[in-house]
This record gives structure tokens, sequence and C-alpha cells, in this order.
């Protein structure tokens, strides 16, 4: 790697790092990575980077945290609004990480992404692209090596954190229609004009950290997703960036440079302004029935049809039925043997 | 043992409107469903006693669809749907509802979907849509019915998450809209069109079964998916396929599709028999949809089996 982005690696400090992440690295691949300064050890850094990290964050955490744990702070104390704090809490060791937003996430754009998928597409046939289209798959070697693909789409870090506290937060259990009405109006007004790209990760199925990766990458979780277009870390992992509505534009070839958990407060605020709070529950009028019985759904199978039930219980019925009434709960065949 | 008594009662709670809106109203009967070719994805109307379409389910597209070839095909000519009708939404992965975006006809529509935790772009293009409504909470796991003039009726259900499912870090595909179509009469029959449900998830297609409900036409969940098959997947439509008149099958995909769709051997295994024909095929034969009619014989309907 050029530059000096990276300390130097100790590498033999990095055994019990790696091992601690159950990275598979061989006795030859450290070897390797000892004597040469190629791409390989620079994933090395990278993880040795991510470590430090990691520690330093547990550590402010524990400063935050410890009079929690020892009790003499109440869990509010720390949920309270500033008014002049950009996240609209007064967490201080994530101010840290906010001042310094760029440096965790490599030298390129970075995303909260939300992951809607994993794959092993087909590519021996068109691959649709993140933006509809088919991937040219002659253009990189990760896509000629049957990858596994996880689509996620997200938004610019800087983006999100720019329009978040233009929406109030809301309450799942407990939204007004006012309330309703006023995130519909947020989110066209300032998401409007903020593009919401598809982001595909291929990774080749040879790459060592893609089992950490996949139980990682679960559809319906939020990550930090950092690229760059430097190739410098991870010329295995591609990423794709595009979206069928930003038209002609060809998508960006880029490759993933940071992959990383949201803090907890900001995955809060990710999951509320992007759901489905801002529509109504639909009103329904039923003819006959027990629509509205409320309580809480059996998990699978339908709920039982009182009505229907006392139907078939009438004794004109009777004389011709044999089977209990036609309402059951679903059991696998398994449990019917 | 099942009487023809009970098959005529199949009931589930009945709506006669919702926000105001009679899905059905005016319409006598149902005729049966139209799958548009709309490339990998799905778009499926229900059809009236005149072939018109009455109700939507699904209004997506994404690779392959005709809309990019074809600059003078729009989703709105292709599906047409009129401001005074209900659209729902399967689930929210794009491929149920992009083609939506650029359909000004569908977006005028009245909508009805699942709460379901969501993508980013879901929620901006949900936000932009002027009537729309959630299914509410207590209204999950339960069948629901809507009625024409002559006992046809639409039934939908919002799946239940199970066991399998996370609450936090929903997969989608399985918490969905399932809706089938029964056709009134001794025995009744249904059509079933589960989105990327299996059909076992479904709670009320366990009850068509046990009720005696025939069944006369499928269309393959997750576009003909491999995934998400189980035993208790198989052994639905195994016990409820009638080997005399067995089903009608239709795959809504792409070809080709870097998804491995349709995978039909589920279908050939457990539907001895069955019919069936993939959008990517109709194309071919110049054919916008494909429709699964009460009224088509078994011999019409196994017409095309092996065009694939």
């Amino acid at each position: 790697m050029e530059g000096g982005h990276y300390a130097p690696v100790q590498i033999a400090a990095l055994r019990p790092i790696l091992e601690a992440k159950r990275v598979a690295f061989s006795d030859e691949d450290f070897e390797l990575a000892r004597k040469t300064d190629n791409e390989f050890s620079d994933r090395l850094r990278l993880l040795v980077r991510l470590e430090e990290e990691e520690r330093e964050r547990r550590e402010r955490i524990w400063m935050t945290y410890s009079p929690l744990w020892n009790g003499s702070l109440s869990p509010c104390g720390y949920l309270h609004r500033t008014g002049t704090d950009f996240y609209n809490f007064a967490w201080h060791a994530d101010r840290h990480w906010q001042n310094d937003r760029s440096a965790p996430f490599g030298p390129g754009p970075a995303y909260y992404v939300f992951l809607e998928e994993t794959l092993s597409p087909e590519m021996a046939g068109p691959v649709d692209g993140p933006d509809g289209q088919s991937v040219d798959v002659s253009r990189h070697k990760v896509l000629r090596a049957s990858p596994i693909r996880f689509r996620s789409s997200g938004i610019l870090i800087q983006d999100f954190h720019h329009i978040e506290g233009s929406f109030e937060e809301l309450d799942p259990e407990n939204i007004s229609d006012d309330q309703q009405g006023q995130r519909k109006k947020d989110i066209v007004e300032h998401l409007g004009d903020i593009s919401l790209p598809v982001l595909d990760l291929y990774i080749s199925p040879n790459h060592p950290d893609l089992k950490a990766i996949r139980m990682m990458l679960t559809p319906g979780s939020w990550h930090v997703l950092g690229v760059s277009s430097d190739a410098l870390l991870e010329e295995e992992c591609l990423v794709l960036i595009g979206a069928p509505e930003l038209g002609e534009t060809p998508y960006a070839y880029s490759f993933l440079a940071y992959l990383g958990p949201v803090p907890a407060h900001i995955e809060v605020r990710l999951r509320d302004i992007f759901s489905l709070a801002h529509i109504a529950d639909a009103s329904f009028n039923t003819e006959r029935g027990t629509a509205d019985r409320g309580g809480t759904p059996p998990p699978t199978g339908p709920v039982f049809d009182e009505a229907h039930a006392a139907e078939l219980a009438k004794p004109e019925d009777l004389a011709v039925e044999d089977d209990p009434p036609a309402v059951r709960y679903y059991r696998p065949p398994e449990m019917e043997a | 043992m099942a009487t023809a008594e009970q098959r005529q009662r199949i009931k589930g709670p009945d709506l006669s409107n919702v926000n105001g809106l009679a899905p059905l109203s005016g319409v006598t009967a149902i005729a049966g469903v139209r799958v548009y070719d709309v490339g990998q994805g799905d778009g499926i109307a229900i059809l009236d006693q005149n072939n018109e379409p009455v109700l939507q389910l699904d209004y997506g597209g994404r690779q392959g669809n005709p809309f990019k070839t074809d600059p003078s095909e729009t989703a709105s000519d292709r599906m047409p749907i009129a401001s005074d009708r209900l659209l729902m939404i399967s689930h929210w992965d794009e491929d149920h509802w992009c083609s939506a975006r650029q359909s000004t006809t569908a977006q005028a529509a009245e909508w009805l979907v699942p709460r379901q935790i969501t993508s980013p772009r879901a929620v901006k293009f949900s936000a932009g849509i002027k009537n729309i409504s959630c299914i509410p909470a207590g209204y999950v796991g339960q069948g629901f019915r809507f009625i024409a003039t002559n006992g046809d009726s639409v039934w939908w259900e919002k799946i239940a998450p199970g066991p399998e499912v996370f609450s936090r870090e929903e997969d989608c595909n399985r918490t969905g809209v399932a809706m089938s179509i029964v056709k009134a009469g001794d025995p009744a029959s249904v059509i079933l069109l589960p989105g990327d449900a299996p059909f076992d998830r479904v709670g009320h297609y366990w009850k068509h079964f046990d009720d005696g409900v025939r069944l006369r036409g499928v269309v393959a969940f997750h576009h003909g998916a491999g995934t998400h098959w189980t035993q208790a997947t198989e052994r639905l439509l195994y016990d409820w396929s009638d080997r005399l008149d067995p089903p009608r099958v239709v795959f809504s995909c792409a070809d080709p599709n870097a998804y491995h769709h349709p995978q039909k051997d589920g279908y050939f295994n457990n539907l001895p028999g069955c019919s069936y024909t993939t959008t990517a095929n109709a194309r071919k034969d110049a054919l916008p949809f494909t429709d699964i009619l009460f009224t088509t014989g078994p011999a019409q309907r196994g017409a095309d089996r092996g065009s694939d």
C-alpha cells in the first residue's frame, strides 16, 4: 500500500486478535504478510485498526456508562435532550466519533445501509445491477468468480445527519394523526432530493471474511458501509452503487473500505425515520364476522373464527358433520404424525 | 367427513370496505387472475365477470421488465388500475412495487400495505402515495375476504411472524400479505397468490384445504424460488392436488434472471400433472399477461405444459 494511512504492524501481535475474531489465516499467510508489503498485509492492518478502534470505543463506553453500572446514575441521565447536541442525545462518546466522522470509514464516502437480501446470483446470465440494468460481468474478477451478493440501500452518512434533525422522534407505540401527517411531509420535503441508492456488495466466495460478513449482514439489519475507489484494501469486495431512478447515470464501481455496526443511538433514528410510521392504519368495516377482536394473533395460522364455529354448532348441521370445525391451527407434518 | 354444506360455508371476517372504499363494488363475479409480464417481480390483477381488473396485488417488475426495452410500453398501460380501486402490496421488496414509480394511475389508487421493516427506498416511495394505509397489527395472522355479489371472494392475510422470522430484522418475504381467490360453488375453487411466502405459512390456505376447496391455480411463490421450501410446503401442495384435474401454475419471473428462477421441481413433484407457464414465455408469444381463469377447462390449462 502506498502512503502511510496505517501505523506499522507487529505481525506477531496480530495472531491473538485474528484468532479472537475467528479469522482464518495460516502460518504461511502470516509469513507472507510479514515478508511483503502487499495488499494482504494492508488487510491485516485494517483489522488491527478496527480492533484498536473497537478497544477505544469500549473504553469510551466504559467511561460513559460506569456510573450506570455502579448504580450511581439513572440511565435517563444519558437520554436527555440538549438542544445543541447534533444527535439530540448527550452521549459524549459518540461526539468524538462524530467529530472525526470520516476517519473510521476509510478515504471514500460512507453510507448507512439497510440490508435487503443475500444472494448467490447466477453470474452466467445477465445480473441485475443496482440501477436495474445488467452488470458487465467481465469488468471485474470478483464478478466472474461466483460471488455472494449483499444487496442493501442506504443514505450517505453526511446526508442523514444533515436531515435527521428535521424529523421528530416518534414513539412507535403512540403516534398521533398529526405526527403521521407531519412525518409524511418531512419525508417528502427533506428526503425528496436526496438519493437513496442501492449498494450491491459482491464478495468473492473464497474471501476469508465471508462467513463473518454473512453472519453480520442479515436482512433487515443496518450497518455502516464505507467505500473507496482506490481498491487498496479490499479488492475482493466490490461495491456497485446506483438506482433505477437515477436515470442513465452509470453505476459506480467501488470497493469496500469499511463495514461496521451503526451506533445504537443512530440506529434508533434510522429505524424511526426509515419506517412506515407515516402511514396510518386502515379503517375496516365488516359486514359480519369478528374482524375487530383485538388481542395478540397466533404465531401462524388463522385466528379461531368464533362466528364460524358457532354456526357449525347449529343443531341442523350436527347431523351431517363428523369432523371438528374446519378451522385449525397449522402444525408441521411431523407433529401431525 | 367434510360435507358439501360445510364446503359452502367457507367463512372469514367479511370486509365491506377499506377506508370507505368498497374494493368489489359492482362486481358480480370473479373470473380469475391476470399475471402481468413485468420481468422479475409480481404484478397481478383480480378480474371481474368481464375480465376487467378490479383489484391489484403488487405492481413490480425490476430486472428484465418490458418498460425499459420498449419505451412505448408503460406500466400504466400494461397494468391499468382505476383511482377508485384497491392496490395491495404483498411485501416491500422492490420487485413488488417499483413499477408504480412510473405509474401515475397506480399512485392515484387506494393502497393497502403490510406494516413491515423495510428499506429506505420503500419508505421514501410510500410517502409519495396520497391514499395509503397499513394493515393494523390487530389484524395480522387472520384471513379476511371481500365478497362479490355471487359469493365469489378475494381472501387476504397479513402473515404473522413465525419463530424463524426475527421481529427486529424482518424477512419481509415471509411476513407479507398472501391472497387467494375463491370461486363459490360446490365445491368451491381457489387460486393462490402467495407473494413471496411459502404456501404453508398462510393460515387461510390451510383453512381452504381443510374445507375441501379445490385447488385450481397457483402463482408460484417468490417467482418460483427454490428456497424456503419445507416439508409442510410440499405436503400441503401434494395433499391438495387433484390428480384428475391438476391446477395451473404460473411463474412470474424474467428470462434470464440472476436468481435461478423458476425452479419447477417442487411444483412438478407435488402437483403431479400440473400445467405451467412463465410470464417470460408469454412475452415470447407477445402476450403481455397470463390469465388463470376459473372457467378454463383441464385441456386448455394443460395446453402450454412443457412450453418452457
